[in-house]
């Protein structure tokens, strides 16, 4: 589930992808990475997308955020208030959907990855299909290796919830 | 409907490597059809000016009426056959608008070999009048052909869908009401007689033209009598005296106007009530199409991408979004119109097939026409899902998908593999309509798989007869086969064979099908009803 915001009139689809260490976004499929979020409270602030920096107002009027940025203003508004990432209830392991083989591993264990990354590719029915984390954390267990076949439920790699530490 | 929310990161390496490797299949592709529609000796141009004919592409353009489209069917027929001397198998297929009427046109081609039919000819003929039938198209013959090609007439003249097939086709479709007219520019000699002959009417263009049972030579080597041909079948004999023809022409433009004359007269059909709406754009390029279309025929993407750069608005209703979500359901409108598309989004299981049925069902329900959008590794074996009855729900969704009333559409948008090409209204099935995708390969199995398969069989073959099997040899086997297969396997293949109704860049798929959709709204809606559902 992710969120849907209308931006100065436009419906626009997000998805918080990872928190740590900096908050990955996905708006309308393009992934940006915003770095030092800062607060939620009204005033200015600054911010850095993809590298670049960029400094805005804010201010929470009674039909909804207004932002203010590089000279223009953006009315901003919450449609559906969406999952935020944390992943927290979906399941850490990565089952086989199907009997297969694995083609690739992408992960490594003690790697921190993000919801809806890539873990590894298999290939079922001449079929290819990558297998991706429902959630983010960290690689605990990688339980298969490259050419092995496996059964379908089988569990493939495990994740652990990553530690709290240092964003 | 909701818009469809594309996750395609258009940044990314893989949509660069994807969309480079697809415009260069694609290139090719367009080179090809360029070089099948229009390369030809300069000589054979020559002789065909110095007669005052114009070129058969010419005399559809002129025909068309100006400005309207014309989508050609099955442009690289014949592409792997007879040594490249039969381009687009001989015969130019088409739909376009003649006279304010949506035509099917089948144009000899005698820019090859005096347009003689192959036996690919007589198959891509025999399909477009099908087409004309399936979809109460009229039909306008432009005939110039030297007649079946002789050395190769055992694959032309005998057999049930061989050129007596054409005849047999033509007088059903007059049966039907379907209008036919023939403009004959040079020689109708043999069969090809009966095109004229069958047709409701017919123009013959003075000088050139002619038909006849039998040339001049043949009369001569048969009764002895010597005749010139425009005594034994001109413009001037059939139009006064035997009235096989109707309408004698000055030259070729003015048969096609006549032609065109004769069009105007024809009523309009009345089109099939069909659910349709104000046309509309995708919200997404067509052209990211070709970094959506994987490298690999092996790796998989989500056909709601492909969804959401075909249909208007990028819009789709998707039907239980959460079953069996290796097929996805749903409604969308293509240039107005509604239709019920199923795509593949991975091997088909129980549950799959039993929704792809269910939604088949409902679309026939609905009156709503289906669209199949093909990249199927087939229907998932083993242990078990034969236990949970994967063959009785694969039979189901082939039930439903057969006794379809509602007209069906199939584009093959990447793999089609094993009984899943049946299920998601493969050739065999009746669809009005087959598109193919320049990066498509078909095949009761993968290549690899086949491959091992053979090898198998080979390496038992030898243990049984007390030999020992050889590690090397059986790899040179594999090979061999793997290499032969792999051919096999190409869209180029299938289109030259006729296995579908052309290839076409993924990008002009929007307009193909709306041109198909609006052709089948002419035919009325066959019987509903089903055979035994085994549950």
């Amino acid at each position: 589930m992710s969120f849907r915001i209308l931006l100065d009139g436009h419906e626009r689809e997000l998805a918080v992808l990872a928190r740590r260490p900096h908050l990955v976004i996905s708006v309308d499929g393009r992934i940006l990475t915003v770095q030092d979020p800062g607060t939620e409270g009204d005033g200015r602030d600054t911010l850095i997308i993809d590298g670049t920096e960029m400094s805005l107002a804010r201010v929470q009027t009674a039909s909804g955020l207004v932002l203010r940025s590089g000279g223009r203003t953006f009315a901003a508004d919450l449609l559906v208030a969406g999952d935020d990432g944390s992943g927290d209830g979906a399941s850490g392991d990565i089952r086989a959907p199907m009997p297969g083989a694995v083609v690739a591993i992408d992960v490594a264990v003690g790697e921190i990855i993000a919801s809806g990354e890539a873990v590894l590719t298999i290939e079922s029915m001449k079929l290819q299909t990558v297998l991706s984390a429902a959630r983010a954390g960290v690689v605990a267990e990688v339980l298969v290796t490259e050419g092995e076949v496996f059964d379908k439920d089988q569990i493939l790699v495990r994740l652990a919830d990553e530690e709290d530490g240092d964003a | 409907m909701r818009k469809i929310q594309s996750k395609l990161n258009i940044n990314s390496a893989d949509y660069r490597a994807n969309s480079a490797h697809n415009r260069r299949i694609v290139a090719e592709f367009r080179e090809k059809q360029e070089a099948a529609r229009h390369a030809r000796p300069a000589r054979d141009l020559d002789r065909m000016e110095k007669q005052g004919k114009m070129p058969p592409r010419k005399r559809i353009e002129m025909l068309l009426d100006p400005a309207t489209p014309f989508l050609e069917l099955s442009s690289l027929a014949a592409n792997r056959e007879y040594g490249g001397d039969s381009p687009s198998a001989s015969s130019i297929v088409g739909i376009g608008t003649v006279s304010g009427r949506e035509v099917l046109i089948r144009a000899d081609d005698p820019t090859v070999k005096g347009g003689a039919w192959y036996p690919l000819t007589t198959k891509k003929i025999v399909r477009a009048l099908d087409i004309a039938m399936e979809n109460h198209l009229p039909v306008i013959h432009m005939c110039d052909s030297a007649g079946g090609f002789l050395q190769l007439q055992s694959e032309v003249f005998p057999d049930k869908y061989m050129a007596g097939r054409i005849f047999r086709n033509q007088s059903i479709l007059s049966k039907k009401g379907i209008k036919q007219l023939a403009l004959v520019f040079g020689h109708c000699t043999a069969g090809g007689a009966y095109i004229p002959g069958l047709s409701d009417y017919s123009v013959i263009v003075r000088g050139t033209g002619a038909v006849f049972l039998g040339g001049p030579p043949l009369v001569k080597a048969a009764t002895g009598e010597e005749v010139t041909v425009e005594e034994l079948g001109g413009a001037e004999m059939h139009t006064s005296v035997s009235g096989t023809c109707d309408y004698p022409a000055r030259d070729e433009a003015d048969a096609i106007r006549i032609g065109r004359e004769i069009v105007s007269q024809w009523d309009r059909p009345k089109k099939w009530e069909f659910q349709h709406e104000a046309p509309e754009p995708p919200a997404y390029d067509p052209e990211e199409l070709y970094g959506i279309l994987p490298d690999d025929i092996k790796k998989s993407f989500d056909m709601r991408e492909v969804i959401a750069r075909l249909v208007d608005g990028s819009r789709f209703h998707e039907y239980q979004p959460n079953y069996g979500q290796t097929l996805l359901c749903g409604y969308a409108n293509i240039w107005g119109i509604k239709v019920g598309i199923l795509a593949n989004n991975g091997v088909l299981f129980n549950e799959s097939s039993l929704k792809g049925a269910h939604f088949i069902e409902l679309c026939n329900q609905n009156n709503t026409p289906l669209l199949f959008l093909q990249n199927i590794t087939g229907y998932m074996i083993g242990r078990e899902y034969e236990r949970r009855g994967i063959t009785k729900d694969g039979a189901k969704m082939i039930m439903a998908q057969s006794c379809s009333h509602v007209p069906k559409f199939t584009v093959m948008c990447n793999g089609s593999f094993g009984a899943g090409n049946y299920g998601m209204c493969g050739r065999a099935f009746d669809g009005r309509f087959l598109f193919t995708w320049p990066n498509h390969q078909i095949g009761v199995m993968g290549g690899d798989q086949a491959a091992n398969t053979l090898a198998e069989v080979k390496a038992n073959q030898i243990r049984r007869n007390g030999g020992t099997v050889d590690e090397s040899e059986i790899q040179a086997l594999w090979q061999e086969t793997r290499s032969a297969y792999q051919d096999q396997l190409s869209a180029y293949y299938a289109t030259s064979q006729l296995w579908d109704d052309g290839i076409i860049d993924p990008v002009d798929t929007r307009n193909a099908l709306a041109i198909a959709l609006s052709a089948s709204m002419n035919a009325p809606l066959g019987d509903p009803g089903y055979g035994v559902f085994r549950f």
